[in-house]
């Protein structure tokens, strides 16, 4: 997936698991960026009585460096807590909740919003608080519990000082993916038929589809994001590209009481992360996965003979017996000599001037997971789920859009459709330029913020 | 080893550590214990790495690391005697 369960440790610790981000400048207000972080895999809607909802003990980040050196220089923190309305009942609520206030909801959960700036120089930091005690909406449950959830849920998004927004809480699962395929030895099930062990072909199920994620969406001008306060309009300008990451941390320390309650102690070690979708999930190996999650993207450099050569892009030819001629003829040739620098830049650095014609979101050559976007590209009257490799220069890798299909283009980028842009002479095969795991995402989107569908109810959904 | 002789030679590395300890006066130990109390959260040290004398303390969300052998050796001790505890 995503980033979902992508790595040993954080498999184990979902609340604390980042599962996709989105940047892409505001469709709705061009002289904005929403930006989403999404946050628990899979989460099944009916999952009472205990419904899913943030970690109060993790802290949640949303990270911009906007100068190149994938250090963050803006910082968006989330900070939430419990509050349990009756000990005496074992229920989340108590009859309908129609409000924000009801006192049926008996378990619900309130979050701190502080913005935090990195000065030059000396590298302190400005703490802003923007907000307190902001309402998380309840899950969504079923129509006795919560009847009207669309109403209720767009009561919770917040206003921000300085012209933003905020939501934060349960979201429809946007990102699709065949994951009983794919994770079944890489097959998509549009080309069954070919996989070194063959199936029919078929179209593709969407193996997130009913489940539901956490969200954290903000809205904010882009002068607060840019270096100097600027609103970008020149595309060529370095100053228009930022790189977006986000992640979750905990404390270092931490101890079980014998009452069942926790306590926690120590500063915050990052446990999850991510920028750039599939990074962790596909490019890097099984013995490096947590390790990436803690590291910073700065420290990336590690990582590149990963996205040199990457392991998907060998297993392909063999998957695929006879499907991808021209890769594997590449694939004989010395590592070395065949450097998937297409997706260095893609990935890691951004593309520079000169690549894509009117198009850059180069941060330097420091590689770095950061979802780099350049916001001085307004948003597209009519959105390309391909993205720039669909002529779309508003959506992935430009950021990315929630819509964007991700699989598809990464797919398509690492079976070799964007080598000829380092490697003019080289070929694409022609089932490079089809893939597809066959998937869409059936709830849909919403027109506006926070743009990610209301989530699926317990009491009535489906999974494909 | 055996234990009694473990825990001897714990006990011993112990008492040498509880004589620095007897040159605090009870008032200095008395204000040791307020201040730990009007941290108002849990106190945890982890020791990164003995033999360097490296040790974390953790309270609230802040941490620091400090070089402190004497510190470390004492922890060490009773942590000996805890291992043996659960051992035995």
């Amino acid at each position: 997936m995503s980033s979902h369960r992508e790595a040993p440790e954080i498999s184990k610790d979902p609340v604390a698991d980042n599962t996709d981000l989105y940047a892409f400048v505001d469709p709705t207000d061009a002289s904005k960026v929403t930006i989403i972080a999404n946050y628990i895999p899979l989460e099944e809607p009916a999952g009472g009585p205990n419904f899913f909802q943030f970690g109060d003990d993790v802290l949640y980040e949303i990270k911009i460096d906007n100068d190149g050196d994938a250090i963050e220089d803006v910082t968006y923190q989330f900070r939430f807590r419990t509050i349990l309305g009756n000990p005496n009942t074992f229920l989340y609520n108590t009859g309908p909740i129609t409000s924000l206030t009801s006192p049926s909801w008996n378990m619900r959960q309130l979050y701190s919003v502080t913005r935090v700036l990195r000065d030059g120089g000396d590298g302190e930091r400005r703490r802003t608080v923007l907000g307190t005690d902001l309402v998380s909406p309840p899950v969504r449950i079923g129509p006795r519990s919560t009847p009207d959830y669309p109403a209720l849920a767009n009561l919770a998004i917040q206003t921000l000082p300085g012209g933003g927004r905020v939501f934060a809480g349960q979201r429809d699962e946007g990102f699709y993916v065949d994951l009983g395929s794919i994770f079944d030895l890489g097959a998509l099930r549009p080309f069954g038929n070919l996989h070194l062990l063959p199936l029919p072909a078929t179209g593709g199920k969407d193996g997130t589809k009913g489940y539901n994620v956490h969200t954290i969406a903000l809205q904010v001008p882009k002068s607060d994001l840019t270096r100097d306060g600027s609103m970008p309009t020149n595309v060529m300008d370095p100053r228009s590209v930022i790189g977006v990451w986000a992640t979750a941390s905990r404390q270092r320390g931490r101890v079980r009481r014998e009452d069942g309650q926790n306590e926690s102690a120590g500063g915050w070690v990052q446990v999850s992360r991510l920028g750039n979708p599939l990074i962790n999930e596909v490019v890097i190996p099984l013995g490096k996965k947590d390790g990436w999650n803690s590291r910073e993207p700065y420290r990336d450099a590690d990582f590149l003979p990963q996205y040199q050569d990457p392991e998907l892009q060998n297993l392909l030819p063999v998957l695929y017996p006879g499907v991808f001629p021209n890769l594997a003829t590449l694939l004989a040739t010395p590592a070395a000599t065949r450097s998937r620098d297409d997706l260095v830049a893609i990935l890691g650095t951004g593309i520079p001037q000169g690549v894509v014609g009117g198009f850059q979101n180069f941060t330097g050559a420091r590689v770095a997971d950061m979802l780099r976007l350049n916001i001085a590209i307004p948003p597209s009257a009519s959105p390309n789920t391909f993205g720039l490799i669909g002529g779309d220069a508003a959506g992935f890798p430009n950021g990315r859009r929630v819509a964007d299909n991700v699989v598809a283009i990464e797919l398509r980028a690492i079976a070799g459709v964007t080598l000829p842009l380092v490697r003019p002479t080289y070929k694409p095969d022609g089932a490079a330029a089809l893939l597809t795991d066959g998937t869409s995402n059936a709830e849909g989107y919403l027109a506006t913020f926070p743009y990610l569908q209301h989530p699926n109810e317990g009491y009535e959904h489906s999974h494909d | 080893m055996k234990r009694r002789a473990l825990l001897t030679k714990a006990a011993a590395g112990t008492a040498a550590i509880g004589l620095a300890a007897t040159a605090i006066s009870s008032e200095k130990v008395e204000r040791l214990r307020d201040a730990a109390q009007d941290l108002g959260a849990p106190i945890v040290a982890y020791v990164t790495d003995a033999a360097k004398g490296e040790v974390v303390v953790m309270v609230g969300d802040s941490e620091v690391v400090r070089r402190d052998a004497a510190l470390v050796a004492r922890l060490s001790a009773i942590a000996k005697e805890a291992r043996d505890v659960v051992a035995s």
